[in-house]
């Protein structure tokens, strides 16, 4: 299985008088674990997924996926925006076979590779519409099938979920989870969503800023697939909330996770 | 009370129906007809004052009646296609070149902000020159008429070609570009795929408003030596003191100026993927 991550004391500025935006970065993610950078706007997260990416270089240190230097990005390793940025003149089948086109495959090889991803994420009937018609939970789904056709071992997700309504995100969550736990893919998940961490991370990594580093890390040993409710949920949360406590700005505690964050612990 | 309810809605229903089509009808086709009733009616209102003006009754052929009638006779006798073909070469030629140098030009201006603030005073200042103010200019660069018309056409539609592009490019989402580097676009599948499909409106739109201003300044450049085109036409028309055939080609300067921008706006909308525009 490839997609082993490793991050080596990644430092970065966006230019040499700046304030440090990362410092000293370390992480390694093992080949198709599930991890989740978890943070405030502004911690730097993701600034960090970027240079994963290879779609921004960083100042110091390095980024290493199954061993090589990451430089440029590939479609070996894709990443899914807070916007799904699905292209708009092109078919739902377009966008999903774009990265294959890119790479050169056959229309027929396209056409059988869509039509098993679009099936995967739930949009077969949708294949020829416009991706302008979709909702955003539906594009965000194409995006995930375009992500996957050029079949990653990586799939960085940065907040790709947080302009969805919560039942659309739930649902997105847990199959992102499933399709990663099952294909073996890598994932890394920017969030600043406490339970969207705990719903999909084997590890999540607490971050803080000024500079923006790595404060906590945190194993997230429940069965899959997750329940909010359980017990086992709840505890980690709270290890998360305590590690949190310790960052800055604590009083605006909780635009950290969108303001669910009183609503569930009322619900609970 | 609900059968005469329902008996209402059965005889309403046909009758909105026919309304609407009326009205469509009337949207699509009859206003501009109304329209072009009004033009016509006050040209053969100026064309009866001239003829009942002693001083101008000479110029009476320039009225819509001897109008038509030399239309007819310029169609039957195939000048006037000959004459058109040279104009809308001259055109065509001029609106390629703009295109060929406007389009590269607007991507790299819209695109490197650096050149964007190099060549906007130079640009600016060049797309405010009339393009005819380089008439002896032309003629002393270029060896044939011809070329120095095109010349001068380009220079009128390099600038909408420019600006149009360069506004695209600027339209683009930068997120495309993201997605498509990561899914593995080299340079030209991202010129192919994603700058042109995403910029393609724009630059019709600058063809659109390209192709206005070539067809205005084509007639007043074929004024020059050439022997050919609607420009030539008129001022032969005018030599000959054959105003009935100089108002009939005025008609089909018109007429085919207002076909070219519908060919254009079919364009446009052809390749526009904006939801609300």
């Amino acid at each position: 299985m490839s997609g082993s991550i490793s991050v080596d004391f990644v430092g970065h500025q966006f230019s040499e008088t700046a304030e440090i935006v990362l410092a000293d970065i370390k992480i390694s993610v093992k080949a198709g674990e599930l991890v989740s950078l978890i943070g405030r706007s502004g911690c730097g997260k993701s600034t960090l997924l970027h240079i994963i990416s290879g779609l921004l270089a960083p100042a110091s240190g390095c980024v290493r996926i199954d061993g090589k230097t990451v430089t440029k990005p590939s479609a070996k390793w894709n990443m899914m925006f807070q916007k799904a940025s699905l292209f708009p003149w092109m078919t739902v089948q377009e966008n999903v076979g774009l990265g294959l086109k890119f790479a050169g495959a056959s229309k027929g090889q396209i056409a059988q590779k869509t039509d098993e991803l679009l099936e995967l994420v739930g949009l077969k009937d949708k294949a020829q519409d416009s991706s302008q018609s979709l909702s955003g939970g539906q594009q965000q789904r194409v995006a995930l099938a375009r992500s996957l056709a050029t079949s990653p071992s990586v799939l960085l997700l940065d907040e790709p979920f947080s302009a969805l309504d919560t039942f659309t995100r739930s649902a997105l969550q847990q199959d992102v989870a499933a399709i990663c736990k099952q294909k073996g893919i890598t994932m890394v998940l920017v969030t600043h969503d406490i339970d969207e961490a705990v719903m999909m991370s084997d590890r999540v990594f607490v971050m803080d800023q000024n500079p923006g580093r790595i404060i906590d890390e945190i194993k997230v040993d429940i069965a899959w697939p997750r329940k909010h409710m359980s017990q086992n949920f709840q505890r980690i949360r709270e290890d998360l909330l305590t590690a949190f406590k310790g960052t800055e700005k604590t009083e605006s505690f909780r635009s950290l996770d969108g303001g669910r964050y009183t609503a569930d612990s009322s619900a609970a | 009370m609900s059968q005469v309810a329902s008996g209402a809605e059965i005889v309403e229903g046909p009758r909105l129906s026919a309304r609407s089509v009326v009205s469509e009808f009337l949207s699509k086709y009859g206003y501009p007809l109304v329209g072009i009733m009004i033009l016509l009616a006050v040209w053969w209102f100026g064309g009866w004052l001239i003829a009942s003006d002693d001083d101008l009754s000479a110029f009476a052929d320039f009225a819509p009646g001897p109008t038509f009638a030399a239309l007819i006779d310029l169609i039957r006798s195939g000048d006037l296609t000959q004459t058109i073909i040279s104009s809308l070469f001259r055109v065509g030629a001029g609106l390629l070149w703009g295109f060929v140098i406007g389009v590269p030009v607007g991507i790299l201006i819209g695109y490197v902000l650096v050149a964007m603030r190099v060549a906007n005073v130079p640009f600016q200042f060049l797309r405010m020159i009339s393009p005819l103010a380089w008439m002896p200019i032309a003629v002393l660069a270029f060896e044939t008429w011809d070329s120095a018309i095109i010349f001068l056409i380009v220079m009128a539609t390099v600038w909408p070609i420019m600006f149009s592009t360069s506004h695209g490019v600027k339209r683009i989402d930068p997120s495309w570009f993201k997605v498509a580097k990561n899914l593995g676009a080299s340079g030209t599948q991202m010129v192919h795929q994603i700058i042109m499909p995403a910029i393609m409106s724009d630059v019709m739109a600058g063809v659109r408003l390209a192709v206005g201003v070539a067809w205005v300044v084509l007639v007043p450049a074929e004024y020059l030596g050439v022997t050919s085109g609607l420009g030539y036409a008129i001022n032969d028309a005018r030599d000959t003191l054959a105003y009935d055939t100089l108002a009939a080609i005025v008609l089909v300067i018109g007429v085919i100026g207002y076909l070219l921008d519908t060919v254009c706006g079919v364009l446009v909308s052809r390749f526009n993927w904006h939801q609300n525009d």
